[in-house]
């Protein structure tokens, strides 16, 4: 038997193996900064190699010198993004057991409604929804509730004198687990110097989890949506609902 | 089997298609060099 025929075969399927991690890298990273540095690691990985085969030994050492220090470089400015890849990479729950779907749609149904008379009201609100990836370093830094969720009792959490109103509420399943959470600032340098603390902090948590956030303006009253660092402002509350049930029914 | 009707051939290899040119060439490069790097004793 010809061993080399094996030899091939592994080859094969080892660039396949490959191919396709790197295709998912590239794609997870196409439409975020990071991209451009893809392109300066490919220029520096190709020259490395044309390099070699041209037998040139010192830009080879100086080349390979440069792309060490380059990767451990890239490690410390892409953190957050790393860390956002490697929490998709793991956020599959096993053994979570889903509400019911009517218990769901009365949660959502809840959340608008208060929602809508906050609105009017022009109390501010931040809500975070948590779908497969926990908020658990937020839950701590509130007051834990585990309390059933109702419009009432999000009212009453957000009322300006309330001594939860401050920071955020989060979400899980049809309960209020915690109030006066602490969210991440969004750093996104694009971000309309018109909006405040409040939905920066939300796009903010949006962008180091899969939340869904749902954010009332203290100034203007109007509702918005974070999702994945992307701000879906001037909701009406049945366009909140929509859009609620649509995400959520996508995690299932 | 009902998704293998689904399955377009022609916009499996035109979607990001260069994208998938680029994955496939670093993937071979990768394996050369780290292969190399095996065979030879080379330290990456």
């Amino acid at each position: 038997m010809d061993l080399k025929i094996f030899s091939n075969w592994k080859a094969i399927l080892e660039v396949l193996i490959l191919w396709a991690a790197v295709y998912r890298i590239f794609l997870f990273l196409k439409g975020t900064k990071a991209v451009y540095l893809l392109r300066g690691i490919f220029i520096l990985v190709v020259s490395l190699f044309v390099f070699q085969i041209l037998g040139l030994p010192v830009l080879t050492k100086l080349l390979t010198y440069i792309f060490t220090a380059f990767i451990i470089l890239v490690v410390v400015i892409f953190q957050p993004e790393l860390r956002e890849g490697l929490m998709h990479l793991g956020k599959r729950h096993v053994f979570y057991i889903e509400p019911k779907r009517e218990e769901i749609e009365k949660t959502l149904r809840d959340i608008v409604s208060a929602g809508g008379i906050l609105s009017r009201k022009k109390i501010g609100a931040l809500i975070a929804i948590t779908r497969e990836i926990g908020l658990k370093k937020y839950i701590e830094s509130g007051v834990v509730l585990n309390a059933d969720l109702s419009s009432e009792l999000l009212q009453n959490i957000f009322y300006p004198s309330a001594p939860l109103h401050d920071g955020g509420v989060i979400v899980v399943g049809t309960k209020v687990v915690a109030a006066s959470c602490l969210f991440p600032l969004s750093d996104n340098f694009n971000f309309e110097k018109t909006l405040g603390m409040r939905h920066r902090a939300g796009v903010g948590v949006s962008e180091n989890s899969d939340a869904i956030v749902v954010i009332v303006s203290e100034e203007t009253g109007s509702i918005s949506l974070a999702i994945n660092g992307q701000l879906t402002r001037n909701l009406t509350p049945n366009d909140l609902l929509t859009i609620l049930k649509g995400q959520l029914s996508k995690t299932r | 089997m009902e998704f293998l009707k689904n399955i377009s051939l022609k916009k499996a290899i035109t979607y990001n298609f260069w994208l998938k040119v680029g994955s496939l060439i670093i993937a071979i490069l990768i394996r050369a060099y780290v292969y190399e790097g095996i065979t030879k004793g080379v330290k990456i």
